[in-house]
Formats: structure tokens, C-alpha cells, sequence
């Protein structure tokens, strides 16, 4: 009995140090690459390389001091970062890190838990996020605040449709909504989904742009129309919230087209499959940050638009085709 | 362990540390009250009251949106079961489709995706 309670507690303590290093390190190497990009050097002062300018930026995030502006709804205002932070953290119970290992005679699965309906799961917490960021504009009673607020509720009805729309096929092709059985499924059939899936892949990868909130989608923060957008009036480490639950995001949406459409933890053997799993996820977040540095923001009606008139259809139409086929219709 | 209790926990621990993280500056860092610092962020024109109306032109397609994402979600258990209910089940079940379709295709043409 004592021994799965400290099994689950070591995975949480674990996973939380990923997720949080990974959002501190993903955060340090988008600086430098985007540094990189505009031809100038980036963060390289603090420590080797830089390397511990996330150390330096939470001591001082810590340290400075809390505002709050009088027109602001007080408790919402502390709320939101909250929910946020929260609902970024919870999505990657589901998410398998790694093959299961075993242990003391005992499996252990290398993710919190995998219910059988883990990706709906993960979709229900993934789209929470956008009550932090939706309330944290309302409540700073500010109108860049607002208009950022009101933006992301647009946002997330343009894309979650296509986005729900675009893993429909996987589901079919491995009759299992349980991310880790979907894993096992590509290992056994020696197939990657985005090879027979590679179009709702794509638009798997840009509904999940939009859903973190990152360039060429990144409307409810706006720098250049709207100061800040949702964080304009927060300061201090509730600043820094909204920023650790965006980069939690991002590490989460590419570890579920990871786990979806690359195979997860499968690899060849000459690595274990957890190296395999942080590598391809890797190179996700790495994509992301390319396309941040290469792409303009788009307008929100446009985007609306393109969810729901170009992305949705396609992605309805996909998978009526794989549905068909997959039962001998076609 | 079961998936559910784990999961429960996880969550309960990430909102308790979020919570605790968000505290930080109130406690750590300094209280200097004073000057125009609380004011709202804004181009110096202060704003006598707070926002507390906004037109969301886009309320139509959001009521869109709660419909169909709604019909999505009835197709998930269908998506997953698929490959039991083979030919027939796919055939029968294409009925809802359409008529999902349809109406898609008919909110589309009355303009229900215009708003500006």
C-alpha cells in the first residue's frame, strides 16, 4: 500500500522539476535563438553561456513588487494567474514520458496516470487555460487588458473545433483514446501516425500554436497593438506566471503531437525511450521557436476564418476519409 | 492508485504550488505605495470609470461554436469504437454527419461566420 503512494509521489515531484526546468530552459534558449536570429547575441551574461539567467530572472521576478491597480477586481486579479499556471501543469498528468518501466516487480508508467480517456482528458484542461488569461484581462479593468482578454476567447473558438477535429483519425486508426496504448499501437504496426495522418497533423501543430498563444497567433498579447495584451497590468511573479504557464503549454502540446503523431517514446534502441521521447519533443519546441521568429502575427478575424473555414472542413473531411477507410467503406 | 485518485492529487498539488509561487512578490518584495503607480496603464487621459460594457461582436459565432463543439464530442466515442462497428456502423453513422454537415454548410451560406 505505502509503495505506489511514493511511487506517485516521486512522479509528481518529478514531472512538476520537468516541466519547470523545461519551461525555464525552453524560455533561456528561445531568448538566445532569437537573439541568434536578429543577428545579436541574446542573454550570455549570467553564468556559462547564460545558462543560469532563469535563476537570475526568478530572483528578481520574486523581488519586485506586487501591483495592483485600484480599478482592478481584486480576487479575480490573484485568481487568474492561478487558474493559468494550474491548468498548464495539470494537462501532462496524462501525457507518457517513456515506455513502462519496471520496477521493485512492479509497471510503472512514466506519466501520473492513463485513463482510457486520456486525450479528451488532456484537451478538457488544455482549453482551462484560456479562463486564466480571459479572466486576468477582465479583472485588470484596463482596455489593452480587456480587448486581450476578449481576443483570446476569440481564439479559442476559431481553433478548438479543428483542433478536436484533427486527432478524430488517430482515434480511428488505433481504436483507443489512451495515450499510452496509442503509443504502443505505432510501435506495434512500426508506423509513425503522421505518415498515413500527415495533414490533420498539420493542422494539429497549427491549432496548437494558437492554443499557446504563440506566434503567428500570439493576438491576446499583441505587443505592438496592445502593450501587453491580458498581463499588461500585472507585475512581479504573477508576470511571470502567465510566461512559466505559456512555456508549460508549449512543452505540452508538443509532447502530445509527440505522443500522438511521432511515436512518443519509440526510438532505436541505442538510447532509452525517455531520451527519445525529451529529443523529439525538443525539436518541437525548437520549431515553435523558428516559426516565432520567422512569421507575422495574424488578424483575429482572419484567424476565425481560417479555423472555421478552411481548417475545420479539411479536417472533417480527413477524417470521414480515414473513418471510411479504416472500416473497408473505401 | 487508481488513474483518477493520482490525477486528483497531481492537480491538487500543481494549484496548491501555483498558488504558493503567486504569492511570492506580495511577500518578498517591497511596499512602496505612493504616486500614480496603481493607476491603469494608459496614455495619461485617466478614465473616470471602469470598463464594464464591451460589445463582443462575435457572440453569434460563439454560440456556433458551443453547438458544434458539442456534436464534435458525440463523435469521439463513435471515432474510437470505429473499426467494431465496421461498414454498416461507419454507413449509419455518416446520417449524423450529414446532417452535421448540412448545417454547417447552411450557417456558412446565411453568413453566420460574419461579424465586423
Amino acid at each position: 500500500m505505502i509503495l505506489p503512494i511514493v511511487i506517485l509521489v516521486v512522479k509528481i515531484v518529478v514531472l512538476i522539476g520537468i516541466l519547470m526546468g523545461g519551461f525555464a530552459y525552453t524560455m533561456l534558449l528561445e531568448r538566445r535563438l532569437l537573439g541568434f536570429f536578429q543577428l545579436r547575441l541574446g542573454p550570455n551574461r549570467v553564468g556559462p553561456a547564460g545558462l543560469l539567467q532563469p535563476v537570475a530572472d526568478g530572483i528578481k521576478m520574486m523581488n519586485k513588487e506586487d501591483l495592483m491597480p485600484t480599478a482592478a477586481d481584486p480576487w479575480v486579479f490573484r485568481l487568474a494567474p492561478v487558474v493559468a499556471l494550474t491548468a498548464a501543469l495539470a494537462v501532462d498528468a496524462v501525457v507518457p514520458f517513456g515506455a513502462p518501466i519496471h520496477l521493485f516487480g512492479l509497471t510503472i508508467s512514466l506519466d501520473i496516470a492513463n485513463p482510457s480517456v486520456g486525450l479528451l482528458y488532456a484537451f478538457a484542461f488544455s482549453s482551462l487555460g484560456v479562463y486564466g488569461i480571459v479572466l486576468g484581462g477582465w479583472a485588470s479593468q484596463n482596455k489593452y487588458s480587456l480587448l486581450g482578454g476578449i481576443r483570446s476567447s476569440a481564439q479559442v473558438i476559431s481553433y478548438e473545433l479543428a483542433m478536436g477535429l484533427s486527432v478524430m483519425g488517430v482515434l480511428v486508426m488505433t481504436g483507443t483514446a489512451n495515450l499510452e496504448k496509442i503509443v504502443q499501437w505505432q510501435g506495434a504496426h512500426h508506423i509513425w501516425l503522421f505518415i498515413p495522418q500527415i495533414i490533420p497533423f498539420l493542422i494539429f501543430f497549427f491549432t496548437a500554436m494558437a492554443e499557446t498563444n504563440r506566434t503567428p497567433f500570439d493576438l491576446p498579447e499583441a505587443e505592438s497593438e496592445l502593450v501587453a495584451g491580458y498581463h499588461t497590468e500585472y507585475s512581479g511573479i504573477r508576470f511571470a506566471m502567465y510566461f512559466i504557464a505559456e512555456y508549460v503549454n508549449m512543452i505540452t502540446a508538443s509532447g502530445l503531437a509527440v505522443t500522438l503523431f511521432f511515436g512518443g517514446w519509440l526510438g532505436f534502441p541505442f538510447l532509452p525511450p525517455i531520451i527519445w521521447f525529451l529529443l523529439k519533443v525538443g525539436a518541437f519546441l525548437l520549431l515553435f521557436i523558428w516559426v516565432r521568429a520567422t512569421l507575422p502575427r495574424f488578424r483575429y478575424d482572419h484567424l476565425m476564418d481560417f479555423g472555421w473555414k478552411v481548417l475545420l472542413p479539411i479536417a472533417f473531411v480527413y477524417f470521414l476519409g480515414t473513418a471510411a477507410f479504416a472500416t473497408g467503406v473505401l | 492508485m487508481s488513474g483518477y485518485g493520482a490525477i486528483l492529487i497531481y492537480v491538487a498539488v500543481s494549484a496548491v504550488l501555483a498558488a504558493a509561487i503567486s504569492m511570492a512578490s506580495e511577500i518578498m518584495g517591497p511596499h512602496a505605495p505612493g504616486g500614480v503607480k496603481r493607476e491603469s496603464y494608459e496614455s495619461g487621459i485617466l478614465v473616470d470609470r471602469p470598463l464594464s460594457h464591451f460589445s463582443v461582436r462575435f457572440y453569434r459565432v460563439a454560440m456556433l461554436f458551443l453547438i458544434f463543439d458539442v456534436s464534435v464530442m458525440a463523435i469521439y466515442p463513435w471515432a474510437t469504437s470505429m473499426r467494431a462497428f465496421h461498414a454498416a456502423g461507419f454507413v449509419k453513422a455518416l446520417f449524423f454527419m450529414v446532417v452535421l454537415a448540412v448545417g454547417f454548410a447552411y450557417v456558412w451560406r446565411r453568413g453566420g461566420f460574419k461579424w465586423d
